[in-house]
């Protein structure tokens, strides 16, 4: 049967390097095994700090269709910083709503935050052909002389050496043998890194089956969440609806536990319940599908995703639930955190234990995700008959009363704290701590939030930015806009900052009034009391913010030698 | 708290109604009542206690 195509794959030549008795005579700083998104983000993020990576994968195009369909807030954030937001946004779709219906009634109403402080929409819709190709447009524009693809080249095994890996690569115009200092998993969920390892997932694998469907339809139906509870058009079903770009439409209905998979992903049984719910929905223009598969969820994660020279990020580390999209989006988040740790230990700014706490804080992010997604699946495709019972029962109550609807909130993704990563760094200098007490910086032990000293506002250390206009320079801008590759003092107040320069240091002072003539100013009078430097803490904060925009430390009062000492401390 | 009069007649009245609704429909409905009194009673420790309670001396099984 013929698909509908709406996007045009770029196929990449294969490419052997020169060989000395079968192996490449260039040795590699970074080897980045599998080019889907994770790999491509990594390597442009390494790149950012300038340092150049050989990206291995066995197709020679992008990831296939439209996979992971949804981009978060944070995930803009990253590629903003990776420079490939403005093509992202120029082709995704936005949204910030949904509605969940059980049977004909809506009960729920998704409402994700977006207020006048942010940046980006909290969440955009982008087919991952998109998405992949927007990273490799970037890598070919800018990063070309610093990222080296190897498309069809499929990484056959490789071998763990004390300083690096020697990696087995085949082709079809035979094997060879590449030299890296450092290998990284990004080749997903059947990862050969992973296998080759003989590491395994630990976690749960759920039964329920979703048929994932894309369908072409011109529809002016709005870009949100639709979910529907045993829809009259497919009884006992649950349907989820989401809009991409191009006019396709994303459809997703769970299976009957008594139906079987592979039967029920062939396009006779497929096609007609599409029809039907379609139908149901009301619309009338002709469609056509695109791609159809079927998807099982998944909580399930390496327990450690540093293993001397080999790290692991994305799929490749942990599966995650499509319910709440955090799978891309996590993945993305690991290679925003890894990038700049794996640079700094290359270049000699910091011991190797750093990635340490790469894994530490990511291996922590898998398992909130896995917490919440694994919630969100419960309710989406309920593991069990009682799991069905109260969901009926909740469902059916939520129609009267709304109080019962918050249990169909799908909880998407977002930003995770590290609060209990060691680069989580109190700072005794909190807004109402004792002068004469001792001013060292050290982990954080438990929240700050209330308690003597406490903070009453702003990010705590391990959170990231929330988003704020500023004005920088004369022109609109965004706190988060202030951040780089190096770490970024942020100084809030009305006075000059004065520091020791610190070759790892980028030090911004955002002043509360444009006459003061800083840098950056906060024009909408909103950023001093969401970073709780209002009056009542004298007007002025300090916040230490890591490369990834996650708050290091932050100080209630500027003093040089504490910044310099958490630097340190973070780096050793 | 309900005096033994007004025990007997909720306990009589979810009796009535079960009858009235038949076997099928017994396990929704008494979900859906479980919900609506996790509703009323409104605190988190008492409905913990409660679901443990009525799970004591209750083999786990088909």
């Amino acid at each position: 049967m013929q698909y509908y195509e709406y996007f045009t794959y770029q196929h990449h030549p294969l490419k052997r390097p020169p060989l000395q008795n079968g192996v490449e005579t260039k040795r590699h700083q970074v080897a980045i095994a599998g080019g889907g998104p994770i790999g491509l983000a990594l390597a442009l993020g390494l790149a950012h700090h300038g340092i150049p990576s050989v990206v291995i994968e066995a197709d020679d195009t992008v990831t296939y269709g439209s996979r992971a369909a949804c981009i978060s807030r944070r995930s803009l954030e990253i590629l903003d910083a990776l420079g490939c937001a403005k093509a992202v946004l120029g082709k995704a779709l936005a949204w910030t709503e949904g509605t969940s219906y059980y049977r004909d009634v809506p009960v729920y109403r998704l409402k994700m935050s977006n207020d006048e402080n942010q940046k980006f929409y909290p969440m955009v819709n982008l087919e991952q052909c998109y998405f992949d190709q927007f990273v490799l447009d970037e890598i070919t524009a800018r990063h070309a002389g610093l990222i080296d693809i190897r498309w069809q080249t499929k990484l056959a095994g490789f071998t763990q050496e004390a300083q690096g890996a020697r990696l087995q690569l085949e082709t079809t115009e035979g094997p060879y043998q590449l030299d890296c200092d450092w290998l990284i998993a990004c080749d997903g969920a059947r990862s050969v890194v992973r296998q080759n390892m003989g590491l395994r997932f630990t976690g749960t694998q759920y039964e329920g089956t979703y048929i994932i469907v894309d369908v072409h339809l011109k529809s002016d139906s709005p870009t949100e969440r639709r979910a529907w509870f045993d829809p009259p058009s497919n009884p006992g079903s649950t349907i989820l609806m989401h809009k991409q770009p191009d006019d396709i439409w994303r459809v997703d209905y769970q299976l009957r536990d008594d139906e079987d998979p592979l039967e029920a992903v062939r396009p006779e049984n497929v096609l007609p319940r599409v029809r039907a719910h379609l139908q149901w929905i009301g619309e009338r223009d002709d469609w056509e599908p695109v791609l159809i598969s079927a998807y099982k969820a998944n909580c399930l994660t390496l327990d450690k995703y540093n293993h001397g020279r080999v790290l692991f990020a994305g799929d490749a580390a942990h599966l995650v639930p499509i319910f709440g999209v955090r799978g891309m989006n996590s993945g993305l988040d690991d290679t925003h955190n890894l990038a700049w740790k794996l640079a700094y230990v290359i270049k000699g700014h910091a011991k190797a234990s750093l990635l340490d706490t790469y894994s530490d804080e990511r291996v922590y992010a898998a398992r909130e995700n896995i917490r919440f997604g694994a919630k969100s699946t419960e309710f989406m495709a309920p593991p069990s008959h009682a799991f069905y019972l109260m969901r009926e029962a909740a469902l059916s109550l939520a129609t009267q009363d709304p109080f019962f609807a918050t249990l169909s909130n799908p909880r998407q993704s977002s930003a995770i704290t590290y609060s209990e990563s060691r680069l989580a760094l109190k700072g005794n200098t909190a807004p109402d701590a004792d002068p004469t007490g001792n001013s060292s910086v050290g982990p954080a032990s438990g929240s700050s939030a209330g308690s003597p000293g406490g903070w009453s506002a702003g990010p705590a250390p391990g959170a990231v930015l929330p988003e704020c206009p500023i004005e920088r320079d004369s022109l609109p801008g965004f706190i988060t806009d202030l951040l780089g590759t190096r770490f970024t003092l942020l100084c809030l107040t009305d006075t000059r900052p004065d520091i020791e320069a610190h070759p790892l240091l980028a030090v911004h002072w955002i002043a509360p009034m444009r006459e003061l003539r800083a840098s950056a100013w906060d024009k909408t009078s909103r950023l001093f009391p969401l970073y709780g430097a209002d009056a009542r803490h004298g007007g002025r904060a300090y916040y230490l913010v890591r490369p990834d925009g996650h708050v290091l430390a932050r100080f209630a009062r500027l003093d040089g030698a504490q910044v310099h000492a958490a630097l340190q401390l973070a780096l050793q | 708290m309900l005096n033994p009069d007004e025990l007997d007649e909720v306990y009589t009245r979810a009796c009535t109604t079960m009858t009235e609704l038949g076997a099928a429909k017994t396990e929704l409905f008494l979900a859906r009542l479980t919900l609506l009194l996790m509703k009323e009673v409104g605190d988190n420790a008492r409905i913990q206690a409660a679901i443990a309670s009525a799970r004591e001396g209750m083999a786990a099984g088909a």
